[in-house]
């Protein structure tokens, strides 16, 4: 379940003492993730700026392995510093100038296990330039926390300033983050671009299925998922109002299902029958997902409208009562959209790694 | 145009055989009904002033544009079942939620024995905070002792919190407290729009300012224009706050505009489908109205 957005932490500036930008990248490195992010967050951007440009001007050379962690930890540093104390607009040039400045490819040095890991996450194709792993790991981890926080306009931002949507992961999920947007921020504009960016990111997609349904990875699972893009595009089609089409992307879908899409696949079904045809469609499906999912907040306020639409009330009401009684909850929905966001993934721990 | 027949209401036996705690203002005879009958709360203004001297003869009723006879109903004989959906989101947290516990706990401590009061909490989830029970300061020492947090799925919450008000017993209203911001709800606004005409409740919003933190200005106007929206149709009103200080005396507004308002009552003619429209007007110079915008006919 996505963690609650708090505020970011008020972080007051102060500027940097020579040296100490050093001693943070080490800091890291050596494991103090957080204490060493807090630390560079706490400088005001331009004196981090500057002195991140003293550090790696006197950094060993990129192809080195030592040159090439360094970098990396000095991105990771900010990356980590915004998604933690600052927010997205903390994070521009500051992790972009140290993966700038590393060679394309795999450095030599580096571990064999890193390059089969990555791999096993991407597939081989989408993993042979570190430089380009590297650039969508750290955004997408970055932009992930954010979205667990429900924070959608910093993960935008994240997202947006991975690159050029060329990289399919990185355009898949700022897509997904559109429908979310759209959904509930009711940000209409974004409907129309999302549902076939989905499609073209799956298609530009580097990798075969069976390696994404191997992966760690959540995003890169969702994207070899024929179900997953059914659904999304499903609820694309639906914000567009396009509810014919909304119902064939439904019906594309194929079950058994994995139990995260379970949820998703009901509560969509409803909604694109009823939309279609007003009266009682929709109701056995909500009847499913709330058999399936009875402390769900999306799939409990679904079927209570759709009873007190059909008159039933009192059924409502008792439907109603028991959920505010709960005590603990299950989001499927809003997890599929925030496409299983963790404060945590696999990805941040490998690029932890990988910079140690 | 046509003037709806009026009548005092005769009796109270034709609601006691369909709403046992509604009584009548006078009459004698007595006769059953078979169909259900539909409450209209009114509030009636002279400038920002309440008028509480208005006799039936002074109301007009037309559904779906038709004038319809009513009866105006004893409102002190409806017992109130209140129900306080209180946003506990993160825009809530500290000084704001005690006030806000203490503008509740003396809209609460006002009521009547025989009303009852529930508080849901609002954040990402809803959640009773007390089901249904005697009203008092409970109410407000439990929205005081909420963790406040989170982000809010204020539609979802109100809701089901319309849906459980139906099934509560008396004159069903529904107290939201919120800055508006919506960030997590399943349902849409027609959903809520139609389950508010569905369950017949009044709804009233006190409305504070955004949370400085709050991240989408936009998502909390739109919010706060829905519940302006909502509240109207239903025959309440929203109360827009500046200043959490000015908190306790929105609750207090809406108390007494509780205590002052006329009920009429009617018996649906079985021809009408669907939502229908209603409209209250009043024959004195200078007095405006206020009263729900319609109501659902069921078969």
């Amino acid at each position: 379940m996505p963690r609650p957005a708090g505020r970011v932490r008020g972080v007051r500036s102060r500027r940097a003492a020579a040296g100490e930008y050093a001693e943070w990248v080490a800091g890291y490195r050596e494991g103090r993730f957080v204490e060493s992010a807090r630390r560079a967050s706490e400088v005001r951007p331009e004196d981090a700026v500057s002195a991140q440009r003293a550090f790696l001007d006197g950094c060993p050379p990129p192809e080195t392995p030592v040159g090439f962690r360094q970098r990396l930890a000095a991105a990771l540093l900010h990356g980590e510093g915004a998604a933690r104390f600052r927010g997205a607009a903390a994070l521009g040039r500051l992790t972009s100038r140290p993966i700038r400045s590393l060679e394309e490819g795999w450095p030599p040095g580096i571990p064999s296990g890193f390059r089969e890991e990555a791999e096993r996450a991407w597939g081989r194709s989408a993993s042979d330039d570190l430089r380009r792993l590297v650039n969508r790991e750290l955004h997408l981890a970055v932009g992930r926390m954010l979205l667990s926080r429900l924070d959608l306009g910093g993960a935008q931002a994240v997202f947006d300033a991975g690159g050029p949507r060329s990289d399919p992961a990185l355009a898949w999920q700022q897509a997904a983050l559109d429908l979310l947007a759209a959904r509930y921020l009711r940000q209409d504009d974004r409907w129309k671009e999302a549902g076939n960016a989905l499609v073209q990111a799956v298609r530009r997609r580097g990798w075969s299925r069976e390696e994404a349904a191997a992966s760690d990875r959540a995003t890169a699972r969702a994207m070899g998922t024929p179900a997953d893009l059914h659904l999304r595009t499903a609820l694309a089609r639906l914000g567009q109002g396009d509810y014919d089409a909304a119902e064939r992307s439904v019906a594309r879908v194929v079950e058994p299902v994995p139990r995260r899409l379970l949820a998703p696949l009901r509560l969509l079904a409803a909604e694109s029958a009823m939309r279609r045809r007003p009266g009682e469609a929709g109701i056995p499906p909500l009847r499913e997902a709330v058999s399936a999912f009875p402390t769900s907040p999306a799939a409990v306020a679904a079927l209570v409208a759709a009873m007190q639409d059909r008159g039933l009330g009192e059924a409502a009401a008792e439907l109603a009562g028991d959920f505010l009684s709960q005590r603990s909850y299950e989001t499927p929905w809003l997890d599929f959209l925030t496409t299983w966001a963790e404060a945590e993934e696999p990805g941040l721990s490998f690029l932890r790694r990988l910079a140690a | 145009m046509r003037r709806a027949r009026r009548r005092r209401y005769p009796s109270a036996a034709l609601f006691a055989a369909l709403l046992p705690a509604i009584g009548a203002t006078e009459g004698r005879s007595q006769f059953r009904v078979e169909t259900r009958a539909v409450l209209v709360d009114v509030s009636a203004f002279r400038g920002d002033e309440p008028v509480e001297d208005l006799s039936p003869d002074d109301f007009s009723l037309f559904a779906a544009g038709e004038p319809i006879e009513f009866r105006l109903v004893d409102r002190d004989s409806l017992a109130l079942a209140v129900l306080f959906a209180m946003d506990v989101s993160a825009s809530t947290a500290g000084e704001r939620q005690r006030r806000l516990a203490e503008g509740a706990t003396l809209f609460a401590s006002s009521l009547g024995e025989r009303d009852s009061c529930a508080v849901v909490a609002i954040s990402m989830v809803a959640r009773w905070l007390r089901p249904f029970g005697p009203c008092g300061p409970e109410v407000g020492r439990r929205i005081r002792r909420t963790m406040a947090g989170g982000p809010t799925a204020l539609r979802d919450a109100i809701l089901l919190s319309l849906a459980v008000l139906r099934g509560g017993s008396g004159r069903g209203v529904l107290l939201v407290f919120t800055d508006g911001d919506d960030n997590l709800s399943w349902a849409g606004e027609p959903e809520v729009l139609r389950s508010m005409q569905a369950t017949e409740s009044l709804v009233y919003a006190v409305i504070a300012p955004p949370h400085r933190a709050s991240r989408s200005v936009d998502s909390d106007e739109r919010g706060r224009r829905f519940l302006r929206r909502l509240s109207e149709e239903s025959g309440g009103r929203t109360v827009e706050v500046r200043d959490d200080r000015d908190l306790t005396a929105a609750f207090r507004e809406i108390l007494d505009e509780l205590r002052v308002r006329y009920v009429l009552a009617f018996t649906p003619p079985p021809e009408h489908r669907g939502f229908v429209p209603l409209r209250v007007e009043v024959e004195r110079r200078g007095v405006r109205v206020r009263a729900r915008s319609g109501y659902t006919a069921r078969p």
